[in-house]
């Protein structure tokens, strides 16, 4: 390719790529977020025009360029020595007397009860991409799944596979005691050593993401696609009714998946999409929480309207309680008992978030009831008992995972143990671990 | 007139300023996060994100006049840092699959295919400069200005992202050739 056919190609390809007007929903979005006040955070003074006119001489400008340079050195430093002190989970009296963890790990403290476990061969998420799941089965053993396959952490053993490339997006537990994965589009379950392939995925993309239910009833998503494993049989479902039954013309748009004790199957979901003669066709529903009854998808009715275009996560809890975080300009928390929904208007009241955009990425129960979130693309961890927030956030040159957004790097970095701690897997590659005895010096 | 009310108003003023110059910025920003990133919702994300990044920075632009320019550096910084977290999981972008599915001489298809494949290759600095000069037709000196760099620089960054993406393409290119 000569350099004038190179950029014929560049150019037809810019076409293709560059969109000239920002989408309504974007245009919403910027025009109704919030902006907090941004003159009390030690930025340097804006310095009115007129001065700098009058400052023109070299010698003055000099001047005020030492004055500027010192009083933010000032500010600075104000405001490094203030960074560290949020951290608000409150010391236990012996943190790690009854945590176990798997003897792999490196356990550090970084604060007491907030531990810091390193697995040796696992390095940073962001540079290797999502080659890692973790997740916890019914007797407490920790699982992870690699490029080189699944093994149990503290054991020896390595299952490859499933799937033959290396792009694994979830790894979950089922109350049978199986674990299933998505791995590379293959859905497959692992029982008694050997792994199984599901039938394929119907449908592309191919499968990210699973839930399995109580029941054991499996449910996977693509990000156009959710379906059943009934048997050796999938199903895929459409959200709304616009379009008649699903087809390869047809595209949802499933967000977070969750289930409640009473078996119900909640997914958060943006616009259903048809292919037809007249083109790309959207729905005129935009989406947000349904409940599948058994049979089909309804929309789900809380006080407020969620907004499934954005991520809206979803938590499930051990008393049969949901929790959705309204992830629209409302940023309102909303609690569905089974019976009534409960609003909490507050969410941003996880310390030093203040922007509903960016709030709460992930959501987890933990078994005291209190739901532990990430937010404000990962940098925050916060508890909610329903009425205030605690900030368990790590030192800020820590990062945790990311967020709910569409480019997230994991399908779940938030899980909770069967000991009841929360481990969160950081974008360094690290597990962040909240244990048991740091929830309850909490309470 | 108390000051409190004073200074609620003029806090009021300076954040519907804002808010009007970032409104009217919107469709030029997105245009430029797609031209870089090339996924609409990433794309939404980094123009959402570079509106409260500039919203924090506001204090330090002394000359609103300059907004434009200011506010499309900053939303250049936030695509590419969403480039540099180049293990990102990837989306599916249903316009592509659409218009994939749609009529279109084979041809043009492949070498699009080819193209994105290439690009998902190259670092994000190649990327940008890429995406200014060929997808936004933007001058040399232009980007230089976007870009805070030298107009040498922008020559150099050029030639060498243009070679970076015809070796990629040309590994493709062989890769699908049997030997």
């Amino acid at each position: 390719m000569n350099d004038h056919e190179l950029d014929l190609a560049l150019t037809d390809f810019g076409a293709t790529r560059v969109q000239p007007t920002a989408p309504p929903m974007l245009r919403q979005r910027i025009g109704t977020m919030p902006l907090p006040s941004n003159t009390k955070r030690g930025f340097l003074p804006r310095i009115p025009q007129w001065r700098f006119q009058s400052m023109f001489s070299a010698t003055k400008f000099v001047v005020a360029g030492v004055i500027v340079a010192l009083f933010g050195g000032f500010l600075l430093a104000g405001v490094l020595t203030q960074q560290p002190s949020e951290r608000a989970v409150a010391p236990a009296s012996s943190p790690t007397a009854t945590w176990a963890p798997p003897s792999e790990l490196a356990i550090e403290e970084l604060a007491p009860g907030v531990m810091k476990a390193t697995l040796a061969g696992v390095g940073s998420i962001e540079r290797s991409g999502s080659k890692h799941d973790f997740t916890f089965d019914q007797h407490g053993d920790m699982w992870m799944l690699s490029p080189d396959g699944l093994r149990r952490v503290g054991d020896e053993t390595s299952y490859p596979g499933p799937g033959s490339t290396d792009a694994y997006w979830d790894l979950t537990s089922a109350p049978d005691g199986a674990l299933w994965a998505v791995a590379n589009g293959t859905v497959a379950s692992f029982r008694d050593d050997v792994w199984t392939d599901a039938p394929e995925f119907p449908g592309k993309p191919p499968a990210s993401a699973l839930e399995v239910l109580p029941d054991g009833t499996v449910w996977a998503r693509s990000t156009t696609r959710l379906a059943r494993l009934d048997g050796d049989t999938w199903t895929a479902y459409r959200i709304t009714d616009e379009y008649g039954p699903i087809s390869d013309s047809t595209y949802i748009f499933p967000g977070d998946l969750a289930w409640t004790l009473d078996g119900s199957l909640w997914v958060t979901t943006c616009y259903d999409y048809h292919d037809d003669d007249r083109g790309l066709v959207r729905s005129k529903d935009r989406g947000g929480l349904v409940r599948f009854d058994g049979t089909a998808f309804h929309p789900a009715a809380p006080p407020r309207p969620l907004d499934g275009c954005r991520v809206s996560p979803l938590a499930s809890g051990t008393d049969g309680e949901l929790w959705a975080y309204l992830a629209a300009e409302l940023s309102t928390l909303a609690r569905f008992d089974g019976t009534d929904w409960e609003l909490s208007d507050d969410p941003v009241g996880i310390p030093r978030i203040h922007n509903p955009w960016m709030v709460v990425g992930f959501m987890v129960v933990a078994p005291d009831g209190r739901l532990w979130a990430t937010g404000d693309f990962g940098r925050v961890l916060g508890a909610f008992d329903g009425t205030t927030w605690t900030d368990a956030s790590v030192p800020r040159e820590e990062r945790l995972g990311s967020t709910g957004s569409v480019s997230n790097l994991l399908e779940r970095p938030l899980r909770v143990a069967p000991d009841g701690s929360i481990w969160v897997w950081t974008l360094d590659g690290y597990f962040l671990v909240i244990t048991p005895e740091a929830l309850a010096a909490t309470e | 007139m108390p000051a409190g009310r004073r200074m609620q108003e003029s806090e009021e003023q300076r954040t519907a300023a804002f808010r009007q110059l970032a409104d009217q910025r919107l469709d030029a920003s997105y245009r430029l996060a797609t031209a870089i990133l090339g996924d609409g919702s990433q794309s939404q994300d980094a123009v959402h994100d570079a509106v409260l990044l500039a919203w924090e920075r506001w204090p330090s632009l002394r000359d609103q006049a300059k907004f434009d320019a200011w506010f499309d550096r900053i939303v250049v910084n936030v695509c590419r840092e969403q480039l540099r977290r180049s293990a990102r999981r990837p989306t599916t972008d249903i316009t592509t699959q659409v218009s994939l599915g749609t009529p279109d001489p084979a041809p043009d298809v492949h070498r699009r295919v080819l193209l994105a494949q290439a690009f998902d290759k190259l670092q994000p600095d190649d990327v940008v400069v890429l995406a200014l000069r060929h997808f936004l037709d933007l001058q040399l000196d232009d980007i230089a200005l976007l870009l805070d760099v030298p107009l040498q620089t922008v020559n150099s960054r050029l030639r060498s992202a243009r070679g970076r993406l015809r070796s990629h393409l040309q590994e493709q290119s062989s890769d699908q050739v049997p030997r």
